[in-house]
């Protein structure tokens, strides 16, 4: 389980995250949103180990992320948003960096790569940017980690790349794996991302399962308007519109809706979820 | 439990991975600073046929120089062997490695004061060999030159120490020498590891600003340099306290600037 307390994080004399509190917990796939700026890359770095918090504490199975402790870095992995073209066939960058991960899996690299389409004989440094992120996907999942943390992990996958990655990352990550996605591409990863932790500047406006959103939130697909509705949203066969639930019926829960609702009315979702 | 700092095992896989990266990226470059010697006598020998119309290799004089030249090249190439380490993606991933710091600085100090100096040394004394035995007006190996220069400096030394030792003049000088190498090659290391871009002008900006530094507190201490000496026994005493203090500064720089390495390890973030 990772435990962040009271975690701040500045660039400068300019604050970025400030004060965070939350747990992550094993068997779950995190999804981290927030608007350009507000900290998710920093957030997932700090939760890695790249970076050191100003202030506050991360705490990873007991460990401190940014000691860089090998038996820690050994269950972790980190997928940056730009990942690395190295000189090297994928086959030879698996076999020799797969090497330092005392649970590396060659042949689910090989596998990984045959379902992502990328020849395991071509350079690192000619493919495409989508090829190249595919590749260090399937060499993540092949190390198999505990806790992942992906940083705009569909970010230059083609459309059918990124029905492959949300088959991989369901079937090839354990149980327990702690997985935290950080994403602007809701629609690419609303099937597999639950629970949801909204970040603001300075702040997490909101961190909850897709079932307790859905406890109190209600997604309403109707035509009828709402005028209490916290977000409404016109389609082309109705419209969408996000109000607190006070029957308790359950909806399904539309990310980008449930974004905006956040972001239009931070203090109301606040107070809504505490 | 595994020891966090140190794991034979471990080291041994991250060593085989650094030494292979090493290889993949930096070995072509390696060789060809180590070939220079053999470039240097293709240039001689072309320019002796264009001009003059005859077989002519260099002079020792200017191989010794090349072979000066292509050390101090290679020692501004440490600024390049972990200089990606500054970059955000290709740092990050090493970061993120399963070895501990100790260990991925142990290997890079391995690399680079054994594996990377060795490579050269062989590739640049077996091709200077070769040519030496395939042409004869090129004169005697380096190797050989150099070994006879250590005797003739020895022999220099018969007045000041009165016995004519190879292994003394070894003693007195090599320890020095060592520091020395381990030094430029570390500080060039550490400056390819603190700067981002511009790594060579940053280690020269460094170079400038600590010798004025120094400069000026020397000016200010007043340094008395000047000893007088009555017999070579006194010189031969004033001559060992004067290196024993050169090789003991560039040995404490030198440990100095691996604990400097170590501690940029430590603390890098991207």
């Amino acid at each position: 389980m990772i435990t962040i307390q009271n975690l701040s994080f500045s660039y400068g004399s300019k604050g970025v995250l400030k004060n965070i509190s939350m747990e992550l917990k094993g068997g779950n796939i995190y999804g981290l949103l927030g608007e350009n700026g507000v900290g998710k890359t920093t957030l997932l770095t700090l939760l890695c180990g790249l970076k050191k918090p100003a202030t506050g504490t991360i705490d990873t199975d007991g460990r401190v992320p940014f000691d860089r402790e090998p038996s820690l870095l050994a269950e972790q992995f980190y997928l940056p948003d730009e990942v690395a073209p190295m000189r090297n066939k994928a086959n030879r960058f698996g076999i020799e960096n797969g090497a330092l991960w005392p649970k590396y899996d060659h042949s689910k690299f090989l596998t990984l790569l045959k379902e992502f389409e990328v020849d395991e004989q071509q350079r690192m440094d000619s493919m495409s940017a989508g090829q190249l992120k595919k590749t260090w996907i399937a060499f993540a999942l092949a190390c198999n980690a505990r806790h992942y943390f992906l940083d705009e992990p569909t970010n230059g996958l083609d459309i059918p790349s990124k029905s492959q990655f949300r088959k991989a990352i369901t079937k090839y990550t354990a149980d327990d794996s702690c997985v935290v996605i950080s994403t602007h591409q809701v629609r690419d990863l609303e099937e597999i991302i639950d629970p949801i932790i909204i970040l603001d500047k300075e702040d997490v406006l909101l961190n909850a399962s897709l079932q307790t959103i859905s406890e109190k939130l209600f997604f309403d697909y109707g035509t009828e308007i709402h005028p209490e509705a916290l977000y409404l949203e016109r389609t082309p066969s109705g419209a969408i519109q996000v109000y607190p639930n006070t029957t308790g019926e359950e909806s399904k829960v539309n990310l980008e809706a449930l974004f905006n609702a956040v972001h239009a009315h931070k203090d109301v979702v606040k107070a809504l979820f505490q | 439990m595994k020891n966090e700092i140190f794991n034979g095992s471990r080291f041994w896989n991250y060593f085989k991975y650094d030494a292979t990266q090493m290889g993949r990226n930096h070995l072509r470059a390696a060789i060809g600073i180590g070939l220079s010697g053999l470039i240097l006598y293709v240039i001689a020998v072309g320019i002796g046929l264009l001009f003059q119309g005859q077989w002519d290799g260099p002079s020792i004089k200017s191989r010794i120089l090349v072979f000066y030249v292509a050390g101090i090249a290679l020692q501004l190439y440490q600024t390049r062997t972990y200089g990606y380490l500054t970059d955000k993606r290709k740092g990050s991933a090493w970061l993120m490695l399963p070895a501990s710091t100790f260990e991925k600085w142990l290997s890079m100090i391995l690399m680079t004061l054994i594996v990377i100096p060795i490579l050269f040394l062989l590739v640049y004394f077996c091709t200077d060999a070769l040519v030496a035995a395939l042409d004869p007006t090129v004169g005697n190996s380096l190797l050989y030159s150099f070994g006879h220069g250590l005797r003739d400096v020895s022999s220099e030394l018969v007045g000041i120490n009165g016995e004519y030792e190879t292994t003394w003049t070894v003693s007195f000088f090599v320890p020095g020498m060592i520091a020395g190498f381990c030094f430029n090659y570390l500080f060039f290391l550490l400056c390819g590891l603190l700067f981002k871009k511009h790594k060579i002008l940053g280690a020269f900006a460094i170079i400038f600003v600590a010798s004025s530094l120094f400069s000026i507190v020397a000016s200010m201490l007043n340094f008395n340099t000047s000893v007088e000496v009555n017999d070579f026994a006194e010189a031969e005493v004033h001559l060992r306290s004067i290196i024993n203090i050169v090789t003991w500064v560039a040995g404490l720089l030198a440990a100095g600037v691996a604990g400097g390495i170590f501690w940029r390890l430590k603390t890098l973030k991207h």
